[in-house]
């Protein structure tokens, strides 16, 4: 149960406390956004969006978003359909129950 | 207290702007945040940056080419790659192209962030002081050969570009070798320096002035209009009694000059102009020395 509760919960700097909750409402958003390319084939967008993730998760603290944001990003090049919609769904679901604290 | 060191940030994605925005300003930096391309040429033409953050995927730009947007202003300052492209062969591309740090924004800590930067700007200084003490000559501030002839270059282009002539100028000091033999070399070294400053007294700004070698001086003139530039002579003798007289010179020595002009499309080469003025120099020197030996 420890363990689990290690996983979810993202240690932050102080020093850029007061921008997590836009940056995490932002996320989501663009996930979103992502989704929708997705649904249209944009794949350009796609790419452009997990290019953005895969840059900021890790700089706000969150490596799980970078990583994420990597897979897509070259899943991509395959236009893999399936497996980027799956992808997106963690993300989503990552982006919904992640808690943080400094 | 010391104003805070300036840093240009190219960045389209709003998001990592505001994160780099706040940690930049934690440690101490001022921030100026733009876009895309256009925009930031517009400013490092005209502003002044400490150093320079670059994103390489901009709306405008995106890749190598957009740091060879930048290219122009690294002499000026230090440019820092800041990308998502975790690419290390670009890497090594842009930073011998010139770039001081390729740091991916996945991998950079704030810590390391702030500490790149700072040691940017020290290294970019370090390289500006060498680049500045390679081309010029120590003893007058003037260019050294080097630094002549890469400054000259660029002249010559944009000469071609504007089918404009470029007047070009050689001096060589009269019996220097007699000064240093008689009066020892500081002595020689002041004459030399001397003339120097009478020289970039008589030309202007914009024109180029190098010593070529130990008592040659060489001139590209650039603004010049041929009757203007054949009047240096006159002008630069007026200036070198001008320092005599207020008891600014030491020991008094003549010159020889020869003069060319080149004109773009037609003349093969600079270095063919130089000949030309080289050899008209030394037709004055020769018949200086007849006289010199006639009348002795």
């Amino acid at each position: 149960l420890h363990k689990r509760k290690e996983e979810i919960i993202v240690y932050i700097d102080p020093a850029i406390k007061e921008l997590i909750p836009e940056f995490l409402d932002n996320s989501r958003e663009q996930a979103s956004l992502m989704e929708k390319a997705l649904e249209k084939k944009d794949f350009v967008t796609v790419k452009r969006i997990a290019h953005n993730f895969k840059g900021n998760g890790s700089g706000y603290g969150f490596d799980k978003i970078t990583e994420k944001g990597r897979e897509i990003e070259s899943m991509v090049i395959g236009a893999e359909y399936e497996k980027i919609s799956a992808k997106i769904k963690e993300l989503k679901k990552y982006l919904e129950g992640v808690k943080y604290t400094v | 207290m010391k104003k805070d060191k300036r840093i240009l940030v190219i960045e389209d994605d709003s998001t990592y702007a505001a994160l780099v925005e706040r940690l930049l300003s934690s440690g101490g930096f001022g921030v100026k945040r733009v876009e895309n391309m256009a925009s930031a040429r517009k400013l490092l033409e005209h502003g002044n940056f400490d150093a320079v953050l670059l994103d390489l995927f901009l709306p405008d730009s995106s890749g190598i080419k957009t740091f060879e947007n930048v290219m122009p202003f690294i002499d000026r300052v230090p440019v820092i790659i800041l990308t998502g492209t975790d690419d290390e062969q670009l890497a090594l591309t842009l930073l011998q192209k010139g770039a001081q740090e390729y740091l991916i924004k996945q991998h950079v800590t704030s810590y390391m962030l702030i500490h790149m930067i700072r040691y940017s700007i020290e290294r970019h200084r370090v390289m500006e002081r060498l680049r500045e003490s390679s081309v010029r000559d120590e003893l007058t501030g003037l260019y050294n050969r080097r630094g002549f002839n890469f400054l000259s270059q660029q002249q010559i282009n944009i000469s071609k570009r504007n089918k404009k002539p470029l007047y070009v100028m050689v001096f060589d000091l009269d019996g220097l070798k007699r000064i240093n033999d008689t009066f020892g070399h500081i002595e020689g070294d002041k004459v030399i320096s001397d003339f120097a400053r009478a020289l970039k007294k008589t030309l202007r700004e914009s024109d180029i002035i190098g010593r070529s070698g130990g008592d040659e001086f060489v001139a590209l003139l650039t603004e010049s209009k041929g009757p203007a530039a054949r009047k240096v002579v006159s002008r630069l003798n007026k200036n070198l009694a001008g320092m005599r007289a207020a008891g600014e010179r030491g020991a008094t020595v003549s010159f020889s000059s020869g003069f060319a002009k080149y004109e773009p499309g037609k003349s093969r080469s600079l270095a063919e102009v130089f000949k030309k003025a080289d050899k008209l120099m030394y037709e004055e020197k020769n018949r200086k020395n007849k006289v010199g030996k006639l009348s002795r």
